[in-house]
């Protein structure tokens, strides 16, 4: 197979209608496809073509997904192993990831989620193998660099080129018995000298000036790659006046050589007028040449490591260049994320919201019904009272009667007496007082204390974890939903001894309102609905059982996906397991669910202790 | 004196049933209270009631339910819902499925439950004397129709022009 038709995406997945709808989805995208449906032929096929992307199923039938990952990433590092997972395990998606897995794709799959991620796949393996060949590559330049520092210390005390000149000419000048001296150095072009060094008086004014290959003394040697010796210079017409007039200095008598590596002309020395005022001498003009090719030599090191200290750099900024776009693109993906998050809690304050104006008419009832014999037991208090008062004045009559021994009124009120007693019903009016009063006690406490929990229930968060007694949150939640409840099931607490955990209590809250409510909703008729919490392993679970409708399979993987909803178009918002999931996820915890269709459903939230 | 009228109070919750049957002990009429539809039934099937007032939502059964039973087993009792539910979708079915004559709401009036429950007894007391009289009326109807086979002409009365009758 050549390169061009090898496949870049590899398949594995033991289910085969899976591996074709895989295919043919990514084969439309453009990517060349390979599929197994075994562990050992896809390793094989990746030991022979390490695609960059391989597409795993998590829950192979004879293997786990997670143990085979390494296998691929030991033949291959910079292949991207996307993880194939249903939504019911994303623990395990996760812990993919930590094994390695750049990413997941959450059953059932959306062909453009696949698409998006094998493309995010194969960006990221190819940016890791380009990093990597860039890296090597840096590796190799900078060995190269060190074998070139080593040989050339050997030869000169140092590699930096200004400091180096500065000395060779001083020394120059010394053994030449020169006024002044330079060195013009040759620019890449190969056309033009820079002073690069220039001693003795007024020497400054010339630093750095240039001088154009044939102008001159210098120029002449460069072009010619000739040595000069001039003797006296105003008898040569190749010597350049202007720079006596700039630099305000004289020439008398001048020495001149090219710097030669392998027959290239790097640079010229000149040496100008002698100390003694005699004109130089062939003598002088031998000295020079004999150490002239050392500094040559050491220009052309000097130069070489410039170079190479400047491709090192320019190395270094496009590394540092891809690695800014790296983490621009991280910073990005961080952004999005906030933003995520963002969205993420207000749709979790509108649900809550939704949640609270549901319960708002429920929580009515509640407070409508002992409202309402409050009310009407004040009132019957009051008639009470009446019929007492219009008793106690007739009896007052009947006591003054007695005094004054009033016969015919002692028995005209004593017959009064006796038929207001009955109208009234005097012992059973007596006898109801006391459980009139107990009740109407009873029925506010039951307002006051379905404020006080609808209070606790709707409050917001601090923002920061606090310690919270999950069996307080259930029966506060319990208090406030109790209207939702009490129509459709028997709800059985089975509440056991378990250690706090840390959390928001509200968004606590809100995870056993919406199971607790779709456990309600769940039943078709009447049922029962357990509430079971219990400490296992580091983790407090709740769990909440009905045995209502169930869910069908089919369901199952996308139950907790937003806006998934099986009610009808404006009966739900398919937001209320999401968020719960959502929720329950930020306090690193987890949700199990277990359903049968006809039988019931168990939803089991585990959230960690934090010991 | 035993009381004409029996009214049955329906709910879930006794303390509101404690609450009703004080506001109505001085009312013309006994008063019988039931803390489930089950109670309700039964006391349905031991006494003639005239009037039920029964919370629509309630457990075990759905109050809807209970009163469209109670209109079907027992069409001649006065039915009227009292809910803490204001809610009104629930209160058209319960007036169109179950044949309700009054839908209050919790909390309620105590005077505004009285002059209700005393107005739908007159309307109930109207209602048999209606059917009573018509019952009447076509008993002697039927009495003539049968003279009338008997003796052919006999309920034929003939007058002259001074308006007395012919024999």
């Amino acid at each position: 197979m050549d390169q061009m038709s090898a496949p870049n995406i590899l398949i594995l997945d033991d289910d085969l209608f899976a591996r074709v709808v895989y295919s043919e989805i990514l084969s439309k995208a453009g990517y060349r496809v390979s599929a197994f449906g075994t562990v050992a032929e896809a390793i094989e096929a990746f030991r022979g073509n390490p695609t960059g992307v391989v597409l795993l199923d998590l829950f192979l039938g004879d293997e786990n997904g997670i143990k085979i990952l390494p296998q691929f990433l030991e033949i291959s590092p910079d292949t991207s192993v996307l993880i194939i997972t249903a939504h019911a395990s994303l623990d395990t998606a996760v812990e993919a990831i930590h094994s390695g897995a750049y990413d997941y794709v959450v059953k059932p799959i959306q062909p453009e989620d696949l698409v998006n991620a094998v493309r995010r796949g194969r960006e990221k393996h190819d940016l890791r193998a380009e990093n990597r060949r860039l890296v090597g590559e840096l590796i190799g330049q900078v060995h190269q660099l060190e074998l070139i520092g080593r040989i050339s210390t050997t030869i000169t005390s140092t590699l930096e080129l200004d400091p180096l000149l500065n000395l060779v000419m001083e020394h120059t000048q010394n053994l030449l018995q020169a006024e002044a001296s330079s060195l013009m150095i040759m620019d890449e072009s190969g056309l033009e000298l820079r002073i690069a060094v220039a001693l003795g008086p007024k020497a400054e004014k010339l630093e750095h000036q240039t001088i154009k290959l044939g102008q001159g003394i210098a120029g002449w040697v460069a072009a010619e790659r000739k040595p000069l010796f001039v003797p006296d210079t105003s008898r040569d017409s190749r010597f350049d006046k202007n720079f006596d007039r700039d630099s305000g200095f004289q020439t008398r008598s001048l020495l001149a050589a090219p710097l030669l590596v392998r027959g290239k002309v790097v640079g010229v020395i000149e040496v100008i007028n002698r100390k003694d005022g005699r004109a130089f001498s062939d003598l002088d003009l031998g000295l020079l040449l004999s150490f002239s090719p050392h500094i040559a030599v050491a220009i052309e090191n000097a130069r070489i490591t410039d170079d190479l200290k400047k491709s090192h750099e320019k190395l270094e900024s496009r590394v540092n260049e891809r690695t800014r776009e790296l983490s621009q693109a991280l910073g990005d993906v961080e952004k999005s994320n906030v933003q995520l998050k963002h969205a993420q809690a207000q749709l979790i304050q509108s649900e809550k919201l939704a949640g609270l104006g549901q319960l708002a008419a429920g929580v009515a009832h509640e407070i409508n019904n002992p409202i309402g014999y409050i009310q009407s037991n004040l009132n019957s208090l009051q008639e009470y009272f009446q019929d007492l008062l219009g008793l106690i004045s007739r009896q007052t009559e009947f006591l003054s009667a007695w005094k004054r021994k009033d016969r015919e009124k002692i028995s005209e009120l004593a017959r009064e007496l006796d038929e207001l007693g009955r109208k009234t019903n005097l012992d059973g009016l007596v006898s109801d007082l006391g459980r009139l009063v107990d009740e109407t006690r009873q029925g506010t406490e039951r307002v006051s204390k379905i404020v006080k929990n609808l209070k606790a229930f709707a409050r917001a968060d601090s923002g920061k974890p606090e310690p919270v007694n999950l069996n307080e949150r259930l029966e506060e939640t319990l208090t406030v939903i109790n209207n939702e409840l009490k129509y459709k099931a028997e709800v059985v607490r089975e509440f056991g001894d378990i250690p706090r955990v840390m959390g928001m209590p509200g968004e606590l809250n809100q995870v056993f309102l919406n199971l607790l409510v779709n456990a309600a909703q769940a039943i078709p008729k009447r049922g029962e609905i357990r509430i079971r919490t219990f400490a296992q392993d580091g983790h407090v679970g709740v769990e909440i059982k009905d045995n209502g409708a169930g869910i069908p399979e089919e369901n199952l993987p996308r139950i907790f996906d937003p806006f998934f909803t099986t009610k009808a178009p404006g009966k739900g918002t398919g937001l209320g397991l999401s968020v719960a999931y959502g929720i329950v996820e930020k306090h690193k915890g987890r949700i199990e669910v277990d359903s049968k269709v006809g039988q019931g459903t168990r939803f089991t939230v585990f959230l960690p202790t934090g010991e | 004196m035993e009381k004409a009228y029996k009214v049955l109070l329906v709910d879930d919750e006794v303390n509101v049933l404690n609450a009703l049957a004080r506001s109505l002990r001085k009312e013309p009429y006994e008063v019988l209270i039931a803390a489930s539809e089950m109670e309700g039934l039964n006391k349905l099937y031991v006494s003639r009631v005239d009037l039920i007032i029964s919370d629509y939502k309630m457990p075990v059964h759905d109050g809807v339910e209970f009163l469209k039973r109670v209109a079907a087993d027992y069409p001649d009792t006065i039915r009227i819902i009292l809910t803490g539910h204001a809610d009104m979708e629930a209160a058209i079915a319960a007036i169109n499925e179950g044949g309700v004559y009054r839908f209050l709401t919790k909390p309620w009036d105590d005077q505004d439950l009285r002059i209700t429950i005393r107005l739908a007894l007159e309307h109930l007391k109207l209602q048999r004397e209606n059917r009573a009289l018509s019952a009447e009326v076509h008993k002697q109807k039927q009495i003539l129709k049968d003279l009338e086979t008997e003796h052919p002409g006999i309920s034929q009365i003939n007058k002259d022009e001074t308006g007395a009758i012919l024999i």
